[in-house]
């Protein structure tokens, strides 16, 4: 009443305004997180809320939806896809092509090709869950802008799957099997 | 410390009599007269460029983020290249405007506040024309600015411009009242209408000491008059889009930008002079201390724009002609009292009994509220 | 409307609202008849946002419909889950786990919180403030997203419930999190609160506009806060509980002034309620399986379902009919915004053009789910 209600919204504001400025003393000299490794901001701390995005980046959880991957068997190094087309059939949107090779390679059923279409994909992760074999994962890779749309760009095949499968899981475990 | 504070005095008359040496001197008065001017614009323009990064990182820390940091040092630089860009956009005019109209409009809104420039006290002796009816010529010229953004809404052709353009004719009338009716109490203490013989008048005491009130319904009907936040309704972007300029784009749009933000800053600088006592203070040189207060009065008008939501058109003229009006008519009544009966009496007994009138009004503001509410209440009990 | 006689001869005017408008939060027209300022009539023009989803739903197997109920209305992705997953659950008859069902109501629960914070900060901005409020919630609503993420994978889109269960246990250190998250909530309401809620201008826009009398309410079928702000004790958790919303003590909001600030009040005070049943929740979980296999292939039988939840902006159901096969024969939508929203121009006649933004913002409408 009488403006009252007016000043308290002020002082709310105000305490904000001085609060971030006190953040920033807390991180002086330094201007972004150690390494651009930043955390969110404490449910209980103030100041500034924001990242400084291209400085700083937050570290995915392992059970982040980011691009698909494929891995290969370390002993062997072929690839765990056995070309099933089960990941295919699950898509809700269709984004997955697999043609299955005509001869088998080390004893077992590889794809000929693998075409993951980005552009219409919804990141539902159903093609990872229906894999049988453990050979579709998700990476932490979120930054998937490119300048065109054809095959190499926005259309994944299969060797850039399994680059990045050998980049996040070398060793042929993904980070969301490991965490517990 | 002498040197500093007559920097800018000193250096204009030491440019004015190097003219004088080899022009007969209606000459060099007619170069200085440009000089001054070309240096106000100039003013203007870095204000509005230092202003604008100002609003958006104070507005950013109320808001818990950083505002503009990418360009140049801590973002400086976002306004310069934000009006590159504006500068580089296509010019549109709509094909079913009124072509002159709307052209004209964005310069007869810049040309008044560049006018009001010319009789602010920058500094002791930093006047461009110390008019004696400066504060006349500033509500004159002010409101000229009505008209102008009236021309725009019309112009345009587009229907939330025409509201927008309805709403500022509306808005601006009604405030100018108010504002006029609280700024007569300073110019009563000091009995001219000339600026700088207004803060010559705050020497022992600023005005606000002696009318709080009036300094308050000054700053409200200051906020109304340039369109800001709560009272941006002739712009008011969840409503209306933009309002009177939706149309306008390019560096016309920019013009329009130029005076809103220009224009704030005036009516924040026109309130250091009325009420906190312009350029007078201790130590610092005289403008420094003009700019300190005229940017702590804009920090508050930032400040309530990271806060308030705006009100509606018809509770915007209601604030005007039911509440503020009324108020500022009290409250220029019990300043004239307070004056006459304080004549000759000291500097301490004026300042106590305007403290004690202004304390008076406000009491009797809450209880006229309070009584209101009261019937209310009995009202809807009894009904 | 009453008319001054002065002889001078006036018109309406006509205004398109929408749909590329600031305040129609996304692609919703309003076609406004303006008398001045004055609203006198007023027509809603839906389907911008039509993106066929019930076709493509009898199209996708039932577990592919899932992902497509997370953007249905996509601040409340998980609530969308869970009323389809509910549906198909009740229609092939399978028993959720305990662990399970605690770890969708925590989610559900929280999505609540999330949608009233942004749906009070987009009513505030649309009142006019520069973004503060909202701004104010976006964070708090990050925090929430961050644990989604941490067990979803995904913050918006979160596709986490299966039928009979949840696709996978909270990962380890979710709880201490969780905790923190929830222990922060009241102070961040509270400091909400103060921030607007008793502020002369946003009492003075709010109350008394748009008021909608409990029979209208009623009359018009609507659900949710706006139905509970006129004073209608209707909230599905407790008149046709489900799940194990019968265990948790929590009491519904209701309001009498039946105006856009009983609405924002019910919403600030629905906010309280579910800390109250996630502190219940976080205290009461159990250990044991999330979820109960189900063959590769899954086939409900035969029939039909109709299952509802109290969503964060009403009553949510989801009308399927099956014929044995893998997708569903007919899949049905009744979306709570929608229904919400058949209301608008009741509301608005005879108040000003700044008044529709504000009674808009007050239904809370998503058009993801409108148009669906």
């Amino acid at each position: 009443m009488l403006g009252l209600g007016i000043l308290k919204g002020l002082s709310v504001t105000l305490q904000h305004f001085v609060e971030t400025y006190l953040s920033d003393l807390k991180r002086f000299p330094h201007r972004y997180a150690p390494q651009g490794r930043a955390k969110r901001l404490h449910p209980t701390e103030r100041g500034i809320f924001t990242l400084q995005y291209p400085e700083e980046r937050l570290e995915m959880f392992p059970r982040f939806r980011g691009a698909l991957m494929q891995l290969t068997n370390p002993e062997t190094g072929i690839p765990k896809c056995t070309g099933c087309g089960i990941c295919a059939r699950s898509c809700p949107v269709g984004v997955i092509e697999v043609v299955r090779a005509s001869e088998k390679k080390g004893g077992k059923f590889v794809p000929e090709s693998y075409t993951w279409n980005l552009a219409s994909c919804l990141f539902c992760g159903l093609c990872v869950e229906s894999c049988p074999f453990g050979a579709l994962y998700h990476t932490p890779e979120y930054e998937l802008s490119t300048y065109g749309r054809q095959k190499g760009e926005l259309i994944y095949d299969l060797d850039r799957l399994l680059a990045w499968g050998q980049k996040y899981a070398p060793d042929g475990v993904p980070p969301v099997e490991k965490e517990k | 410390m002498p040197f500093l504070n007559d920097l800018f005095v000193n250096l204009s008359s030491w440019i004015h009599g190097f003219l004088a040496h080899f022009l007969p001197l209606w000459a060099a008065d007619l170069v200085m007269m440009l000089f001054t001017i070309a240096c106000l614009i100039a003013f203007a323009v870095t204000t509005i460029i230092f202003i604008n990064w100002l609003e958006r990182k104070v507005i950013g820390r109320i808001q818990d983020r950083y505002g503009p940091n990418r360009v140049g040092p801590l973002g400086i630089l976002q306004c310069v290249a934000d009006m590159i860009k504006m500068l580089t956009k296509e010019d549109i005019t709509p094909a079913q405007a009124d072509r002159l109209i709307f052209n004209l409009a964005p310069v007869m809104v810049v040309v008044p506040t560049f006018m009001v420039l010319a009789v602010i006290p920058f500094g002791r002796g930093m006047v461009a024309a110390d008019l004696n009816v400066g504060f006349l010529y500033i509500m004159a010229v002010s409101s000229l600015t009505t008209i102008a953004i009236l021309l725009a809404g019309w112009g345009s052709r587009n229907k939330y411009s025409l509201l927008g353009g309805v709403r500022v004719v509306a808005q601006m009338m009604s405030y100018e009242i108010p504002m006029v009716l609280s700024a007569l109490g300073a110019i009563m203490l000091t009995g001219s209408l000339s600026m700088v013989s207004i803060v010559a008048g705050q020497s022992r005491v600023p005005f606000i000491l002696l009318q709080p009130l009036g300094f308050l319904i000054y700053l409200t009907s200051a906020v109304a008059e340039v369109n800001r936040a709560p009272f941006d309704l002739p712009e008011a972007e969840s409503e209306i889009i933009a309002g009177y300029h939706t149309e306008y784009s390019g560096i016309k749009y920019a013009m329009f930008l130029l005076a809103e933000y220009v224009n704030a800053f005036i009516v924040s600088a026109i309130a250091a002079t009325l009420f906190l006592g312009g350029w007078q203070g201790p130590l610092l040189p005289s403008y420094i201390w003009f700019f300190l207060k005229a940017y702590a009065i804009y920090f508050v008008l930032m400040w309530l724009r990271g806060t308030l939501p705006r009100l509606r058109i018809d509770q915007l003229m209601g604030l005007a002609w039911r509440f503020l009006v009324p108020l500022a008519l009290v409250n220029l009544l019990v300043m004239g009292l307070v004056i006459t009966l304080t004549q000759r009496k000291g500097l301490f007994s004026l300042v106590l009994v305007s403290l004690v009138a202004n304390g008076l009004i406000v009491a009797a503001v809450v209880i006229i509220y309070a009584f209101a509410i009261w019937r209310r209440r009995q009202v809807k009990v009894t009904t | 409307m009453q008319r001054v006689e002065t002889g001078l001869r006036t018109e309406t005017i006509t205004v398109n609202m929408g749909p590329q408008h600031p305040s129609t939060h996304g692609v919703f027209r309003m076609i406004v008849t303006l008398d001045g300022e004055t609203i006198v009539d007023l027509e809603p023009v839906m389907g911008y946002l039509h993106r066929c989803q019930e076709k493509i739903g009898e199209r996708n197997t039932y577990l592919q419909n899932i992902p497509y109920t997370d953007r249905l209305d996509y601040i409340c992705s998980m609530s969308n889950n869970m009323a389809y997953v509910m549906a198909v659950e009740k229609l092939a008859q399978i028993e959720v786990p305990e662990r399970a069902e605690y770890i969708r109501i925590i989610m559900v629960e929280l999505t609540r919180i999330v949608n009233h914070a942004v749906a009070i900060g987009a009513l505030l901005n649309d009142l006019g403030c520069f973004f503060t409020p909202m701004l104010y919630a976006l964070e708090e609503r990050e925090r929430i997203l961050d644990l989604f993420e941490m067990a979803s994978g995904s913050r918006m889109m979160c596709n986490y419930m299966r039928f009979g269960g949840v696709r996978y246990d909270l990962p380890p250190g979710f709880m201490p999190e969780l905790k923190s998250v929830v222990a922060a909530l009241p102070a961040f309401i509270d400091e909400f609160e103060r921030l607007l809620t008793e502020n002369e201008i946003v009492l003075a826009r709010c109350q008394n506009v748009g008021v909608l009398p409990p029979d209208m309410a009623i009359a018009y079928s609507c659900t949710g806060p706006l139905l509970r702000a006129s004073g209608v004790n209707y909230d599905i958790r407790k008149v046709d509980s489900y799940s194990i919303y019968d265990r948790f003590d929590f009491d519904v909001v209701t309001e009498t002034n039946c105006d856009v600030y009983d609405r924002y009040l019910v919403r600030i005070g629905e906010m309280r309620q579910s800390v109250r049943i996630l502190e219940q929740a976080l205290e009461q979980i159990p250990e044991g399986e999330v979820s109960v296999k189900l063959p590769r292939v899954f086939k409900p039988p035969e029939g039909d379902v109709y299952h509802r939840i109290e969503s964060p902006k009403g009553e949510l159901g989801f009308y399927l009919v099956s014929d044995g096969g893998t997708n569903p024969y007919r899949y049905k939508i009744r979306s709570p915004t929608f229904i919400n929203l058949t209301v608008l121009p009741e509301l608005c006649k005879g108040h000003k053009v700044a008044d529709v933004v504000a009674i808009l913002g007050s239904i809370d409408i998503v058009l993801g789910e409108v148009d669906r």
